[in-house]
């Protein structure tokens, strides 16, 4: 019986077909391998001179070919023609078997099996994502599969059969128009639609053989181990692995696609991903990258842009019977047609590629209603202005377009002159302070407490108030201080310096030295927001962690000046009563986190996970676990961790904004705060607790390292993990800690069986806080630092 | 200590090993349901005379007795299925969301008194010849059957399309059967566990019920039985590919495979022209001789229904109101939803509107006029883009002039019953006692009495009206304030 393997892929990817036959063959030398190029053979290339056979995707036979090669970008249009290949295959050896692997797995072994199923009958062969749950709180989890398809078809293999034709019919009939991705219309390209398939072939064998399909979705239940007789992935002998995702030129990254390892976390399967990335070096994946896409042109040259696709979609759901010329000629009428889904196009002229980069855009659609007359005119404005530079369009659909220039997609990068900042030395010895100072939230409280540890240290301060969108602000209407000062301090963040900074009245700046006051919770400070420090003259941080992601970004002097910690006398009763806790001698431990201040950053699963640890049967143990939290519980981890929560006894939440006086009373009422982040900019509910003699345990990593010692409290070990796309905002490259949460259970032990340890370190917490966290420390370093500036700066 | 719980403890059942080494066949209904398991009931007792079977009512009954006697078979009351959260989520989940969520916590509970293996069946499903194909399957080791709502491709024209199908789940979990060993429960915890928060209908998130969960199966599940015989779970959604058809001894065939079950799925006893409230492909005239099974079953529903009434068991849903007896509007539950963590809490703690979280101030809110303004009030609140522009209630005295516009005015225009308004609203109108407050109030409550004469203007005018109440009443409210 003839088996043929495939593969799909453009020509930029051809170093990947490439490793993917070399390690096929080298595995299994008789191996009939075909590559279907979703392109068209570059010039430059000899295509016999490669060790496999080449078929253009456009020779499949396809009848409405071109208009699949428009409609879709180069991702979908590799997926589309999937199932053509396999019926091509058909064709060509009726009766035949046929394998399909993405161009980017890597095969170690045979594989055998496949023929075996299909001799006893299975005429389809699929392999699942996951053989076990996603639900630890990493991407990709259940949700996510469910969303993107059960079967990976990355993979597939087939033999030729009745119900198979049937189902490659129907699959291909699928792919002419829907092979996009679109979650929430319950599409993903090929994918989606093969979980349909085990409803329509009785003979779909899902394989669960973990050699097979091995990646970055099944690595949590399988292990890729080296042994003495090869590859391993848990107890089946490896047989390919899937490279999803692939970042060749990065050490650090396993998978772009996914946030639960790292290539150190992956174990083995970190030199199996060294030795792929060396294949593919080997045939020259540097040059292959940058060839061009066939279809990634009209035939005179005009790039086709996403946005130029998805207009053609709109215009054309049904398929387009018509050749490559006519479809690939470039019409600037398909774009520059008035939008038929927008009636009212008085003010300014929306045309349909308009229309569809601002539905693709959230922030555009945020900024301008199209369905009023100025949100069209703004618009349009913004369009002609930004177009060009942001999406690459050519300026023909650009209606009014300010700049001839053709941009290539990037943003252009306007040349930034830094501002000379001269200080004016007559100014009198004071400060400036701008600042929420009448708001009620943290960044109010945090700057309110400043205000007093200047004045504590006898230093002049002239209040300037900015007020926050969407907060209370606090009554009594002390007018702002007029005069003059030399110093001006920002206590805003980064991203907010300019904008406040172009609010102030000249007087209220020119001439000032000027300080502000930035926090970040991640290693890498956003390069997008140090321009901001161009306006500056010195940038002061809460914490170290703090200090060296902004140092890395900006030469400006970097000043380290804690918050101060301040804590309102709480009662201690009150606050058990209010959680329901009568018995004095139960250990209350609690952790503190705002679903909305990111619930993967604060980690409130890793706290109950230590708590579970800790205490099997927690009513024997005396202890009780408080979830004390607010916002909104629209994230699957939020629901996630309060169903985890309702489901353990002695697990207390309270979900509700508490103010002033109860949140004092319910901090005084805890004994341990527990804290097992990822990452914290300064960390003050842990500080607070410390200042009121409370045992702290937390990841002893980020800003609160700086307070954090095995003599005041119990700091815990952790690993650094990459960040995905969307676990936090400019998480790009980034990293944070995992924290150890076997030994935040062994400290809550420590803290339920050893009460003198824990109140030995509480009242050391509170010594350091009242050593160089008080009001007063804090005033006297900020003093010190503005009598210098002061000193330097006189005239 | 708190109750048992099935969802992560070994704890010995209350009751037992009383299903030792059993096939049990379960539905799950609230009272509304009972006709449709009387009938599924009497056809599993025809069919397989020896199967235990079991009722898990979804709903509050004072006599069970009566209910086990009328639908033939012995009745669990949902609340004793072990759920930590049981009455959390009869307020989060609606009527069907809500039964469907207590289908995973059902086979644990089967599982824990030890039957070997348990197969759930809706209400709506009738049975005709033994589940034989479901034994063989578990007999050559499968530890899940399920079957997929259809078998070939429909169409994208008509409802349901490929598509919704797609969306909505592979396998229609009207049928279900589980084993009882240590990966069929782990896999049965996992699916429990996604129902306390995570059973809507939500289908841009990929999520539907319990059913979208079950596409998993396959994967989780090894020897997951995919049940392909066209005699299973007949339905609206497969009927346009089965063929029913009457054999010579009067019993039905399907595709030439003889009919097992079939699931009246939307078949509503007073409307006999169509086959089903869910589609739109298939007519009664397609049916040729399955005609009969539907004209029948209509009929048995349409007795089962008079039945009950006379056996005086009456048929209102029990978490269908508060304790007051005021109907629990679909828009109460979203908010609880959205406002409030699954929590272990009492049947008063949620259904008591006194006790319960509707008239607590709303979450988020941080400032002393809080307990003004009820988590229903902040819900549309953040909904509605001109009510966020009229009153800024994140400020205490602008959320004092939001609850007095609200309590006024406001409620009507969104239908909100009275009851998720706070007392303290209520009364604000008679808080401030001077005359320019009263004048406000006295504008107010004119303009609203005038709304009762508005179908007497045109349209023009009622639109004008609209606009004074979204636009000038906040701004006149808000001057009692200052």
């Amino acid at each position: 019986m003839t088996t043929v393997y495939f593969s799909i892929c453009s020509a930029n990817y051809m170093p990947y077909a490439r490793t993917l036959h070399a390690s096929l063959t080298q595995a299994d030398p008789d191996a009939e391998f075909i590559l279907f190029l979703a392109d068209v053979i570059p010039d430059d290339l000899d295509a016999s001179s490669l060790p496999f056979e080449v078929v253009e995707a456009m020779d499949l036979g396809i009848d409405t070919f071109a208009d699949m090669a428009f409609r879709y970008d180069i991702m979908e249009f590799n997926t589309a023609i999937k199932p053509f290949c396999f019926q091509h295959l058909f064709d060509r050896t009726p009766g035949s078997r046929a394998v399909y692997l993405d161009p980017d797995i890597y095969v170690t072994k045979p594989l055998a099996e496949l023929g075996q199923f299909f001799d006893q009958g299975a005429e389809l062969i699929l392999t699942p994502h996951a053989l076990a749950p996603l639900d630890d709180g990493y991407d990709p989890d259940d949700r996510r599969i469910m969303q993107t398809g059960s079967y990976n078809l990355g993979f597939a293999a087939m033999a030729d059969s009745y119900e198979t034709r049937g189902l490659l019919d129907w699959w291909a009939s699928h792919m002419r128009t829907r092979c996009i991705s679109n979650l929430p219309g319950g599409l993903f390209v090929d994918q989606k639609f093969m979980d349909m398939a085990p409803a329509f072939v009785e003979q779909t064998e899902i394989l669960r053989h973990k050699g097979y399909n091995a990646a970055y979705w099944n690595l949590h239940e399988r292990e890729i181990i080296k042994s003495e007789d090869g590859w391993k992935a848990g107890d089946d002998p490896l047989v390919f692995f899937h490279f999803s995702g692939v970042e060749r030129n990065d050490p650090e990254v396993f998978s772009r696609h996914q946030n639960r390892f790292s290539a150190e976390g992956a174990g083995d399967a970190r030199e199996l991903l060294e030795i792929y990335k060396a294949a593919l070096a080997s045939h020259d994946e540097d040059a292959w990258r940058k060839v061009p896409y066939a279809y990634g042109t009209h035939t005179d040259g005009t790039r086709i842009v996403d946005a130029m696709r998805r207009v053609y979609r709109r215009v054309w759901p049904e398929p387009l019977h018509a050749d490559l010329d006519t479809i690939f000629t470039f019409n600037p009428v398909l774009y520059n047609h008035p939008s038929e889904e927008l009636k009212d196009q008085s003010g300014a002229r929306i045309t349909r590629l308009m229309h569809e980069v601002w539905r693709m855009r959230a922030d555009l659609r945020a900024a301008f209603a199209l369905t009023r007359e100025d949100g069209r005119k703004r618009y349009a404005e913004w369009f002609a202005q930004s177009a060009v530079a942001q999406h690459g369009f050519p300026t023909e659909l650009v209606p009014g377009a300010v700049d001839a220039q053709r941009g290539e997609g990037a943003p252009v990068e306007q040349p930034v002159k830094t501002p000379s900042l001269p200080v004016d030395g007559s100014l009198p010895e004071a400060v400036r302070m701008v600042g929420y100072l009448k708001t009620e939230s943290g960044l109010g409280e945090a700057a309110r407490n400043k205000e007093a540890a200047l004045r504590a240290a006898g230093i002049p301060v002239l209040r300037r108030t900015i007020r926050a969108e969407g907060f209370v602000n606090l009554e009594g209407e002390d007018a702002d201080d007029r005069g003059d000062a030399r110093i001006l301090y920002l206590h805003v963040n980064a991203d907010r310096t300019l904008g406040t900074l172009e609010a102030l009245p000249a007087k209220e700046k020119d001439g000032c030295y000027r300080i502000g006051y930035w926090a970040w919770e991640l290693r890498t400070f956003p390069a997008n927001w140090v321009s901001a420090a161009d306006n500056l003259h010195e940038i002061w941080v809460p914490s170290q962690f703090v200090a060296d992601a902004v140092r890395e970004r900006t030469d400006k002097p970097v000043q380290l000046i804690p918050h101060p910690v301040v804590v309102t006398p709480g009662n201690r009763e009150a606050g058990r009563q209010a959680l329901g806790v009568e018995d004095p001698e139960t250990l209350v431990i609690a952790t503190i986190f705002d679903t909305r201040s990111f619930i993967k950053r604060k980690n409130p699963a890793g706290a109950i996970e230590a708590f579970r640890r800790a205490f099997p049967d927690p009513e024997a143990a005396n202890a009780v676990l408080v979830l004390k939290s607010h916002g909104p519980l629209d994230s699957d981890l939020a629901r996630q961790v309060f169903a985890e929560a309702a489901t353990m006894p002695n697990v207390i939440v309270r979900h509700q904004v508490f103010t002033g006086q109860d949140m004092a009373d319910f901090q005084e009422g805890i004994d341990v705060l527990l804290s097992p982040h990822r990452a914290e900019g300064f960390g003050l509910n842990i500080a607070q607790a410390m200042a009121r003699g409370k045992l702290a345990i937390a990841t002893g990593w980020s800003g609160n390292a700086d307070f954090m010692t095995e003599a005041n409290s119990m700091p815990l070990r952790y690993d650094l993990r990459p960040l995905a796309p969307g676990d936090y905002p400019f998480a790009e490259g980034q990293s944070w800690a995992e924290p150890d949460i076997t030994q935040a259970a062994e400290c809550l032990q420590r803290a339920a069986a050893d009460p003198a340890h824990r109140q030995r370190l509480g009242k050391a917490a509170q010594q350091t806080m009242e050593d160089d966290f008080s009001i007063e420390a804090i005033g006297e370093r900020s003093r010190r630092r503005l009598a210098e500036i002061f000193a330097a700066t006189v005239s | 200590m708190p109750m048992h719980d099935i969802l992560t403890t070994e704890a010995p059942h209350p009751a037992g090993a009383a299903l030792r080494g059993e096939r049990v066949l379960f539905t799950i209904c609230s009272k509304n349901y009972l006709p449709q398991a009387r009938i599924l009931v009497r056809s599993v007792r025809e069919q397989m005379p020896d199967a235990p079977v079991r009722v898990i009512l979804s709903d509050e009954a004072e006599d069970l007795g009566r209910i086990a006697e009328y639908v033939g078979a012995e009745v669990i009351p949902g609340r004793a299925l072990g759920l930590p959260t049981y009455y959390d989520m009869a307020m989060r989940y609606d009527i069907v969301e809500f039964n469907t969520a207590l289908k995973p916590a059902a086979f644990l509970h089967f599982f824990a008194q030890e039957a070997r293996t348990a197969v759930y069946l809706d209400p709506d499903i009738e049975l005709f010849r033994p589940l034989t194909e479901v034994d063989a399957a578990f007999e050559a080791g499968a530890q899940g059957v399920i079957t997929p709502h259809i078998c070939e491709p429909l169409d994208m024209v008509h409802n349901p399309t490929e598509l919704k199908i797609m969306r909505t789940g592979i396998y229609n979990l009207g049928f279900a059967g589980i084993a009882n060993t240590e990966e069929g429960v782990s896999f049965t915890r996992w699916w429990a566990r996604k129902m306390l928060s995570d059973c809507r209908v939500d289908l841009d998130a990929g999520i539907f019920v319990d059913q979208k969960y079950v596409d998993l199966m396959p994967s989780y599940l090894p020897r997951t039985k995919i049940l392909r015989h066209r005699g299973y779970n007949v339905a609206y959604w497969n009927l346009a590919n089965r063929a029913l058809t009457r054999e010579g001894d009067g019993s039905f065939a399907v595709n030439g495979q003889p009919l097992v079950f079939m699931h009246f799925s939307g078949v509503r006893p007073e409307k006999e022209d169509i086959i089903s409230v869910h589609q739109d492909r298939v007519s009664v005239d397609d049916l040729g001789d399955g005609k009969a099974l539907f004209d029948n079953y209509r009929a048995e529903l349409k007795r089962a229904r008079e039945e009950m009434a006379e056996a005086g068991i009456e048929k209102s849903y029990a978490y269908g109101s508060f304790t007051t007896g005021e109907a629990i509007p679909p828009l109460a539950r979203q908010v609880y939803a959205k406002a409030i963590p699954p929590m272990r809490v009492s049947f008063d703690d949620v259904f008591d509107l006194e006790k319960g979280p509707f008239n607590q101030g709303a979450t988020g809110i941080n400032h002393r006029n809080q307990r003004l303004i009820s988590p229903v009030m902040a819900d549309l609140w953040m909904r509605k883009p001109y009510l966020q522009v009229a009153f800024n209630i994140r400020d205490p005295e602008e959320a004092k002039a939001y609850a007095l516009w609200f309590a006024e005015t406001g409620f009507r225009e969104w239908n909100i019953p009275p009851a998720f308004i706070p007392k303290e609203a209520w009364e604000l109108n008679r808080q401030r006692k001077t005359f320019r407050s009263r004048m406000a109030v006295f504008a107010l409550q004119a303009l609203e009495r005038g709304k009762w004469f508005k179908f007497m203007y045109p349209k023009p005018v009622r639109r004008a009206a609209v606009r004074i109440n979204r636009k000038v009443l906040p701004h006149l409210v808000k001057r009692i304030g200052s």
